[in-house]
């Protein structure tokens, strides 16, 4: 019973913390990170474009999964040559998987062929804290108004196993499809599966 | 009480042999078993087998639902002909982490218990060999998937079968699995704004946690807020930020101070 009492100790400390919402149908909260080659970006100055924020770490099974079998990087191609804004976010801490330094990640990227617009760096975990992302992947969208439209899992298959992704039924492009072709989305919030987003607190 | 629990296994651990041929596959991070809770199987009875997995210190396995990360062992069985499994009986499983991030999980050893039903035909004097195919997500600051392909094989007698030597680890097992409520218990809750408001009538505890059995309908991260009652307790739970529609019902395990767990499926209303 321990266990409850000290639940309830941290319970009464995360009542101070300010409640960050991030929910679809509602404004997107605004942000401004750095990416790998120090670029400034802001959710902002993408109004009147599509956004999609896909939170990373290259040591995740199930980031991986993703990556090893190209699906990241097609998604990132077939979307950013369709207008998309894609924003890969990187939110793992100093010294947890998944933190890179900017010449890491440039490396990396060009090593797996990853072409996102950018990729944020955020190992302060502000910006993953702003959106409450909890896991590598996590993806969110944001429509041309600044309104979230869609919070959750990339795909319908929560495992490693590399053989899901064939299988797969894509949240994002389902989403970013039926939207752009003016049809309401379908699953407009999942459960993101995947490694717990490696935050210092 | 968890540590009298753990108590039991490891005595039990300590003395058994019987059943287990070889010593367990080791994986990383964990060591699993296929055991079963009787001796022998018979024709037309059901019994109880479990995967019993003791994780290294600091890392854990997940709970049915797994929270914001994470992923529950699975398991894909190969019986013989006539053989049935059920579904995983899921101990009340443990919070994990404590940020913005928290899942359910154990990271103490932990048998999921699954009743396998022999059919009624079952060859006398043959033997049953059940063999699952176990995957698992085990994680501590990193995850890591493992598998295995478990076999036990159970002689078929026709006469009542004797407790396993990990009978004493099963019957301790069903001491913490979510039962159904009191009869005297009702439960039912109110959808508010951010919150429901759940409300068991008829209990009296010092404290509860409430565990979700379905995805994204609370914040698993958000505190829960326990107050007793006039007849009764309440639970403050925040939504989801991803539930989008108050569901019929509110459905999870909720577990009292006395360490009992129990099955709660909550009607959800509107407040008027």
């Amino acid at each position: 019973m321990k266990k409850i009492a000290l639940w309830v100790l941290l319970a009464a400390v995360a009542l101070v913390l300010p409640a960050w919402a991030a929910r679809v149908g509602e404004k997107a909260p605004d942000f401004t990170a750095t990416d790998s080659h120090g670029v400034t970006h802001t959710l902002s100055q993408y109004a009147g474009k599509y956004v999609v924020l896909e939170w990373h770490n290259n040591g995740c099974p199930y980031v991986r999964k993703q990556y090893n079998s190209g699906n990241m990087q097609k998604l990132q191609r077939e979307w950013t040559d369709r207008g998309v804004i894609w924003l890969t976010v990187i939110s793992s801490a100093p010294g947890m998987q998944g933190y890179v330094t900017a010449d890491e990640e440039n490396a990396y990227m060009k090593q797996v062929n990853a072409v996102p617009t950018a990729a944020l760096l955020d190992p302060t975990g502000k910006l993953g804290h702003l959106y409450d992302a909890k896991t590598s992947p996590h993806m969110f969208i944001i429509d041309p108004s600044g309104t979230l439209i869609y919070d959750g899992a990339i795909d319908d298959q929560p495992t490693p196993d590399p053989a899901s992704v064939a299988v797969a039924k894509n949240y994002v492009s389902q989403a970013l499809t039926e939207v752009m072709g003016g049809k309401p989305i379908s699953v407009p919030t999942s459960r993101p599966y995947g490694c717990s987003v490696k935050y210092a607190d | 009480m968890l540590a009298a629990r753990f108590a039991i296994a490891c005595t039990v651990i300590a003395s058994a042999s019987a059943l287990v041929s070889g010593s367990p596959p080791e994986t990383e991070h964990l060591k699993v078993q296929l055991l079963s809770d009787s001796s022998s199987a018979t024709p037309g009875r059901p019994l109880w087998v479990g995967l019993y997995f003791e994780v290294e210190k600091q890392w854990h396995i997940y709970w049915t639902n797994p929270g914001d990360s994470g992923e529950p062992p699975r398991v894909t069985w190969n019986l013989p002909d006539g053989f049935q499994a059920g579904e995983i009986q899921w101990p009340a499983p443990a919070r994990l982490g404590s940020g913005s991030v928290v899942d359910y999980g154990y990271e103490e050893p932990v048998l999921l218990p699954i009743e396998v039903r022999p059919p009624a035909k079952a060859r006398l004097g043959s033997t049953a060999t059940l063999s699952a195919k176990v995957t698992w997500l085990v994680c501590r600051d990193i995850c890591v998937p493992g598998k295995a392909d478990l076999t036990l094989s159970l002689p078929v007698r026709a006469t009542p079968s004797l407790p396993s030597a990990w009978h004493a680890l099963f019957e301790a097992t069903r001491s913490h699995t979510p039962r159904p409520m009191p009869a005297g218990w009702k439960a039912n809750a109110v959808s508010e704004k951010d919150q429901f408001v759940l409300t068991i009538h008829g209990a009296s505890a010092t404290t509860a946690l409430f565990f979700p059995l379905v995805e994204d309908q609370i914040d698993n991260a958000a505190p829960q807020e326990f107050n007793a009652v006039k007849g009764g307790m309440r639970l403050t739970l925040k939504k989801s930020d991803r539930l989008l529609k108050a569901p019929e019902t509110l459905d999870g395990v909720l577990e009292v101070s006395s360490g009992r767990a129990y099955v709660v499926s909550a009607p959800v209303a509107s407040p008027r």
